[in-house]
């Protein structure tokens, strides 16, 4: 199995295609409940998700696999370029050290023989590359390769490309070879805990080539960097490209001078753009594509279903919808309200109402961690068991006992103003969530809380300028544990809910400086708890990712960590004949 | 007429200008391309990016400025402007899909008129037969139906078509999706075949919908003519039933269908955006679609241009067609 980090720039993609391209779900009421989300060969994903769907490979055939947009721009390190069906293409060529698993453990690849932390401060890791690794032209895989890399994306040496993000590559202080280039050693000016999530590598003597021999000034390093916007006629993995028409289908065949002890069976790649995910299920049905990937709505699930010769996997991807409270608000500033609000709200009724068709639908119990991942726990039932319940008389009480008045009628503040009208925002066009913001309306009523529920075409402004006293939105998980100090460190890029807390921007940067991933989910999880009691965020649940695939297919299984189903393009095959 | 036709197209440069003006007014209005491409990233791109980004989209230059610049782009450089794609270009991709689409276009469009001009008159000529009940029940029929589901009903019904053949045939003969097969035959015949196949869903799709209209024009155009003075002169006259029909009545018929075929270029662009959406095809449509969903403004002014274009000639060749239908027509 491919080791080999699908790296922080997919992770990025994911994170901005699925909180933004999530599109409407239908509701079916829930009448698959109690059925498994799993078919025949799919059926050990839940316990076995690196594994399931394995099998033996027979030499030879070709699989058509769907992608929902075009690739515009090849570079997916660049800003308009780091988009998840790029990272998903780009896997079969991209040499990395670390992969993401299905169920998020990181794996060392065959890029390198080792790589480990040898100083701690400053932090220092030396990677040692696999001496036969090499660019399909013959051109050994080296520490310029790391440096290139290093050098596009730490927003100093190249202030002009166009980078999707800097984060990690900025703490670098050097990079430096030895033994002919194949002992990397990477030098940070301050901790880094994602590091193994850092480096996937373009090929610097391409890059050199391209910027006219040198890689050593900022407009040389800009015009390599926009050099690899072009399709790559290089691979430094298990496949190569072949072909591009252009919006309609790449298709990559196997790399022959790939180093890896997994050799591909398949002669040929053929990823399929369908841009519109309805279509994906008839072309399936037509055997015109072997698989797609989706984020399913209650018909698509229906029709997969019904597919003979299909096999399917649902299950919780990375995404993850919660409701959040603006803390601006003078009336929500108060936590005795923002808890009465948090305990009215039935997260069972919303799954049942928006996620009916997917019976591993449950409420999450974490801001930081998805369940099935290392250190994961049901933070909410342990601290605030009462949030999500839907529990009306509990609410009520709550804001007895806080000195509100007119409770359940037209509630007023202790200091008898009445609280007024709330607005519930959703993105325009996303019927679940409208649904959502009725039941959390019909919810509020009860306590005397009017609702009004309003879409917005802008879901960013929106946030960026608290325009919203509650809000329904999604981010997508992170397998890089550090970036949830963006989310909730008070006044972070990312924190849109004016919330901030000492304590939990004292935990978020201790946590963004250890190094031990085991240390840094506890640390998590206390900041979680803190999170939980000011009861600012909602947590409702994970949404599911579909891969439906043609059952000649094996070693194909979905990787919502950030990897993606390619993950491991290298294994996959046709079925060998029993 | 070669003067009356750059009479024409000179007068339609400020009609693009202005319409293009209002789309640019519309898509500025609208939410920030860059914003909404970033939006929910974590952690969140560097602020030296996305201000990269708006100076190659020339977002910080005022409203005017921008559509100055991106109109003398156009006319001096015929540079469309930057996409938010960075490695788009949008002229040659412009270029590339008007190709696709107009294959689609162009025969759907030949086979709606073809098929309207055949039921129009047989509908007229046999007015209140069951033929004529059948034609204005069937041109209603295809008029109420959405052109999505249409698409999706043909479509689900080749791949019930493709299940019962695969066994005889060994293969699944309708594609469903695309301009062409995933793997393209290499040999010309077989490369046609494989082109002509992918046309079927899509044209007929695209050709039932326009025709539905133009049909019921046909025939009641026809049959104002069929009861005029100069056909019943004509026949009084002793001329053949067919000579009447085919060369006094038909062609006078045709003048409003001319009329409306040109009118109907902008539904029929429309409607390709709905079944290139459908069966996949990287025409105009596709292109539109993309560029909405990216608030891809650039883009938009583009198609909009190509498709204000398509429009402009498809009136100025009806123009000219008029002259062609009614000899009484002479153009200065």
């Amino acid at each position: 199995m491919r080791t080999g980090t699908r790296r922080l720039s997919g992770l990025i993609a994911l994170a901005a295609a699925t909180t933004l391209a999530v599109g409407a779900c239908g509701t079916d009421g829930g009448s698959d409940a109690g059925k498994p989300q799993f078919s025949e060969g799919f059926a050990e994903c839940e316990a076995k998700p690196n594994d399931c769907n394995s099998g033996e490979r027979k030499q030879g055939g070709t699989i058509v696999f769907a992608v929902n947009r075009g690739v515009q721009n090849w570079n997916q390190f660049s800003g308009d370029g780091n988009l998840v069906e790029t990272v998903l293409i780009l896997n079969t060529i991209l040499p990395s050290p670390f992969i993401f698993l299905p169920d998020g453990k990181i794996q060392q690849t065959e890029l390198i023989t080792e790589a480990k932390i040898t100083s701690e401060s400053p932090q220092t890791v030396v990677y040692k590359i696999n001496p036969d690794a090499k660019w399909d032209d013959g051109t050994p895989i080296t520490a310029d390769d790391f440096t290139m890399m290093w050098k596009f994306q730490n927003g100093k040496d190249c202030p002009k490309c166009n980078v999707a993000g800097t984060t990690g590559f900025e703490l670098i202080s050097s990079i430096t070879g030895a033994d002919s280039g194949k002992t990397v050693t990477v030098t940070y000016s301050s901790p880094y805990p994602d590091w193994q999530g850092l480096f996937a590598l373009m090929p610097a003597h391409v890059g050199k080539k391209a910027a006219g021999g040198d890689l050593n000034t900022p407009a040389a390093l800009e015009k390599a960097f926009n050099s690899f916007t072009a399709q790559p006629t290089w691979s430094g993995w298990a496949y190569k490209i072949d072909k591009v028409v252009k919006d309609v289908q790449v298709e990559v065949i196997p790399n022959p001078q790939w180093y890896g002890k997994v050799k591909p069976t398949l002669d040929r790649i053929i990823f399929k753009m369908i841009t519109d995910q309805k279509q994906n299920v008839s072309a399936l049905q037509n055997k015109e594509i072997n698989g797609f990937t989706a984020q399913p709505s209650a018909d698509m699930v229906t029709q997969v279903k019904g597919l003979a010769g299909v096999n399917y996997e649902m299950t919780g991807g990375s995404v993850w919808e919660h409701i959040d409270v603006n803390v601006k608000n003078k009336y929500l500033a108060d936590q005795k309200l923002r808890e009465a609000i948090f305990t009215a709200i039935s997260v069972k009724d919303i799954i049942q109402k928006t996620m009916g068709f997917w019976p591993g639908a449950k409420q999450l119990g974490s801001h930081n961690l998805l369940p099935g991942t290392p250190g994961y726990e049901d933070i909410v039932k342990k601290v605030a068991p009462d949030q999500g319940t839907g529990n009306i008389e509990k609410a009520k009480q709550i804001l007895t006992e806080a000195g509100y008045k007119d409770v359940g009628t037209a509630l007023k503040t202790p200091s008898g103003e009445a609280v007024p009208e709330l607005r519930f925002l959703y993105r325009e066009g996303i019927q679940t969530r409208l649904q959502t913001g009725e039941l959390v309306q019909s919810a509020l009523a009860k306590l005397g809380i009017k609702i009004k529920v309003e879409a917005t075409a802008n879901l960013s402004e929106t946030l960026d300028t608290y325009n919203y006293d509650l809000i329904i939105f999604a981010w997508a998980g992170n397998p890089l544990l550090s970036s949830n100090k963006d989310l909730w460190t008070t006044g972070a890029g990312n924190n849109k809910l004016g919330w901030g807390d000492p304590e939990s921007d004292r935990i978020l940067a201790e946590m963004a400086k250890t190094l031990d991933s085991t240390k840094q989910r506890q640390l998590l999880n206390q900041q979680d708890e803190i999170m939980t009691k000011a009861a600012v965020v909602l947590p409702l649940f994970a949404k599911p990712n579909l891969l439906a695939l043609s059952s000649d297919y094996v070693n194909i299984r979905d990787n919502n960590q950030g990897s993606y189903v390619t993950y491991n393009v290298e294994n996959w095959g046709q079925k060998k004949a029993q | 007429m070669i003067a009356y036709t750059i009479r024409r197209l000179l007068a339609a440069i400020p009609i693009l200008v202005v319409s293009s003006f209002i789309i640019f007014w519309v898509a500025s209005m609208s939410a920030d391309p860059i914003r909404q491409r970033f939006e929910g990233r974590n952690p969140p791109p560097p602020a030296a990016t996305i201000q990269l980004e708006r100076e190659r989209l020339n977002f910080d230059a005022g409203f005017f400025r921008q559509y100055w610049d991106w109109l003398w782009g156009l006319v001096v450089h015929q540079n469309f402007g930057p996409s938010i794609n960075s490695a788009m270009d949008i002229g040659g991709e412009l270029g590339r899909r008007t190709v696709i689409t107009l294959r689609l276009v162009l025969l759907a469009m030949i086979l709606a008129l073809v098929l309207a001009v055949v039921t129009g008159v047989l509908s007229a000529v046999r007015q209140y037969s069951k033929l004529d009940y059948t034609f204005t029940f069937l041109g209603f029929l295809f008029l109420a139906m959405p052109s999505f589901w249409l698409a999706v009903v043909l479509k689900q019904g080749a791949i019930a078509f493709n299940d019962s053949v695969e066994g005889s045939l060994n293969r699944r003969p309708i594609p469903t999706i695309n301009h062409e097969a995933s793997v393209v035959p290499e040999d010309f015949w077989p490369r046609m075949m494989d082109i002509g196949l992918h046309m079927v869903l899509p044209t007929i799709s695209l050709a039932l919908i326009t025709y539905a209209a133009l049909s019921r024009f046909q025939r009641s155009s026809m049959l104002e003519v069929l009861n005029s003075d100069y056909i019943r002169l004509a026949r009084a006259k002793g001329l053949s039933a067919r000579r009447v029909m085919v060369r006094h009545a038909l062609r006078t018929a045709l003048i409003p269908l001319t009329t409306v075929s040109a009118l109907g270029i902008a539904s029929i662009l429309g409607g390709a955006v709905v079944t290139e959406t459908v069966y996949q095809w990287r025409g105009m449509g596709d292109l539109l679609v993309n560029a909405v969903r990216d608030q891809d403004r650039y883009v938009t002014m583009g198609w909009l241009l190509v498709a204000g274009l398509f429009v402009i000639i498809g009136n100025l060749v009806a123009d000219l067609l008029y002259a062609v239908l009614d000899p009484r027509i002479r153009y200065e």
